[in-house]
């Protein structure tokens, strides 16, 4: 895209809106997603991010006058999210329950609440899509000071705790052992989980947000031998896929959230693909040299 | 229990209590500054209890703890070398940087402090025989090799104290062999170490002192003192003794099963 067309492409404040959204999302996930794969949180995002559904139409059905959330309906929602996250950790804590069922059974539930609530207002149930699949184009400027200060949360927390991160993602009673706030900080990123999830509904929706939390970890830890390494690449591919996702959204008139979470997952499949190659390469190195 | 003067660790009637099972009953013992002190015992013993109330990761149920020349009167620098479990094979850490793990603190290090933390990490890798292979995957090394790396991650804030958790379970001879000759230089440059292992035979070539749990404190004496009878109650099955090096040393003579604890 030529420069001027790119200035006539801002010109438009919702599209430089989306435009920010996205990268702060990506800046937010890619962050997260190493650490969301190496404490093997996957099915836990995934299943915050089904159960943030419930608290965004709940918030939605108490407090807000139309079908855009305001920002007490978003702290009705992270607050239901959070509750739905306790729960999970009540249920698998005693030893009865394994977390996967707990994580399952939990997130159906508030997934089945907020459905039901949307229902009951006829008026937002054309909406559903919105959650389903986001609505990049409509993020209004609230979002976007809430985008950027998740953001900006994640970035100092993880940078204060950078090496405790490191001790935890390898072994949680060894990093225990060694004077790691192991507990504070599997709370900690559940809550970052949690709010990323639910403000990131609209950028690529709840269907998709678990995608940008693993997807660039996925293709990192593939690829990296050090958390440093690790996390530049999770960063690199999840603004990569944002920017690639939004340009492709916009030639193609695709929605912006799946072509976003696709970009991701080619990326994935490269890197897969390039690891594979190194294995075998090593590995034939490695017989030579017996 | 009266200190001796050089003493580091003193535990007086530590009883521990989990989940309404007694898992420790009124053990004291007492670790001098230097001392290799292996622990012996059946499985559910308590051994890696021990351990855990030791590194203060398990609150003492009765009794206490007491950590002698502490710098900060709380208790020494620790290095703790644990059990292995099945660590996911896709986990993408290489081996240097497990052991720069191993420095404490939370935030990023830059600078000089990042330098001098990489040549410590390449250094100790180098004194567990692990140089070559520091930029291979954690989890590509055999089972030995792992126990190796993560005692030079124990290793990296020089601590006074190491605990180890059956860190030669599952290694072959030569591997046990080399990992005890290291703890042995370790012991004799001052490092108080309190080793748990089924190894009755290594163990006792070894450690100054032997304590054999069975949730009470059966023995607790020299090495060279440890009898018979007193591992055959605990375990209830034979005690053979080997010369270091002994070729007959291996995983089928020397891991002991079952028994039960002594009353």
């Amino acid at each position: 895209m030529k420069l001027a067309a790119l200035d006539a492409f801002l010109e438009y404040g919702f599209i430089t809106r989306a435009l920010i959204a996205g990268l702060l999302m990506s800046l937010t996930c890619g962050i997260l997603s190493p650490f969301v794969v190496l404490r093997r949180l996957s099915f836990s995002a995934d299943g915050l991010a089904h159960a943030s559904l419930g608290g965004l139409a709940l918030g939605m059905f108490l407090l807000a006058n139309g079908p855009a959330p305001s920002l007490a309906s978003y702290a009705v929602s992270f607050v239901f999210t959070c509750l739905v996250a306790a729960a999970i950790a009540y249920f698998s804590g005693g030893q009865r329950v394994h977390s996967d069922t707990a994580v399952g059974a939990c997130y159906v539930a508030a997934f089945a609440l907020g459905i039901l609530l949307l229902s009951l207002r006829q008026r937002y149930s054309g909406h559903l899509e919105h959650f389903f699949f986001g609505s990049l184009l409509a993020v209004n400027p609230l979002e976007c000071w809430l985008l950027a200060g998740l953001a900006l949360l994640a970035l100092t927390l993880v940078l204060a705790c950078w090496r405790w991160l490191g001790q935890w993602t390898f072994d949680e009673e060894l990093a225990l052992a060694s004077g790691v706030p192991t507990g504070v900080l599997r709370y900690a990123l559940i809550l970052l989980i949690a709010a990323t999830v639910i403000l990131s509904t609209r950028v690529v929706g709840v269907l998709l947000v678990t995608a940008m939390l693993v997807l660039p970890g996925a293709v990192s830890t593939l690829l990296g031998r050090n958390m440093g390494v690790i996390t530049s690449l999770s960063l690199g591919v999840a603004l990569t896929s944002t920017l690639t996702g939004l340009g492709i959204s916009n030639s193609a008139d695709v929605p912006p959230g799946p072509a976003i979470v696709l970009t991701a997952f080619a990326l994935f499949v490269i890197a897969y693909l390039v690891r594979r190659h190194r294995d075998r390469r090593l590995s034939h190195a490695s017989l030579s040299n017996t | 229990m009266t200190s001796c003067p050089q003493s580091l660790l003193e535990v007086e009637n530590l009883t521990l209590d989990l989940a309404g099972r007694r898992i420790l009953q009124d053990i004291s013992l007492t670790v001098a500054s230097g001392e290799f002190l292996g622990v012996i015992g059946p499985n559910g013993g308590g051994k890696t209890s021990l351990l855990r109330v030791l590194l203060g990761v398990v609150p003492t149920s009765a009794g206490r703890v007491r950590w002698e020349h502490a710098a900060d009167g709380g208790r020494p620098h620790i290095g703790y070398v644990p059990q292995r479990g099945g660590l996911d094979r896709s986990y993408p850490l290489s081996t240097r940087e497990i052991v720069k793990q191993g420095r404490s603190g939370a935030w990023p290090l830059f600078g000089a402090a990042r330098r001098e933390t990489l040549t410590r990490a390449e250094e100790l890798l180098d004194r567990v025989g692990l140089g070559e292979h520091q930029d291979k995957p954690f989890v590509h090394l055999s089972g030995g090799q792992q126990r190796r790396c993560l005692l030079a991650r124990a290793l990296m804030d020089s601590p006074a104290v190491l605990l180890l958790d059956e860190p030669t379970a599952g290694v072959d001879t030569e591997g046990q062999r080399q990992f005890c000759v290291i703890l042995q230089e370790l012991s004799a440059q001052g490092i108080t170490i309190v080793l748990v292992s089924h190894d009755i035979p290594l163990i006792t070539q070894y450690a100054h002192r032997i304590a054999c749990l069975g949730v009470t404190l059966h023995w607790h004496g020299a090495a060279d003192a440890l009898e018979q009878h007193t591992v055959l109650d605990a375990y209830r099955c034979e005690l053979e003794r080997y010369q270091v090096g002994d070729p007959r040393i291996s995983s089928s003579h020397t891991h002991l099963h079952g028994g039960k604890p002594c009353s």
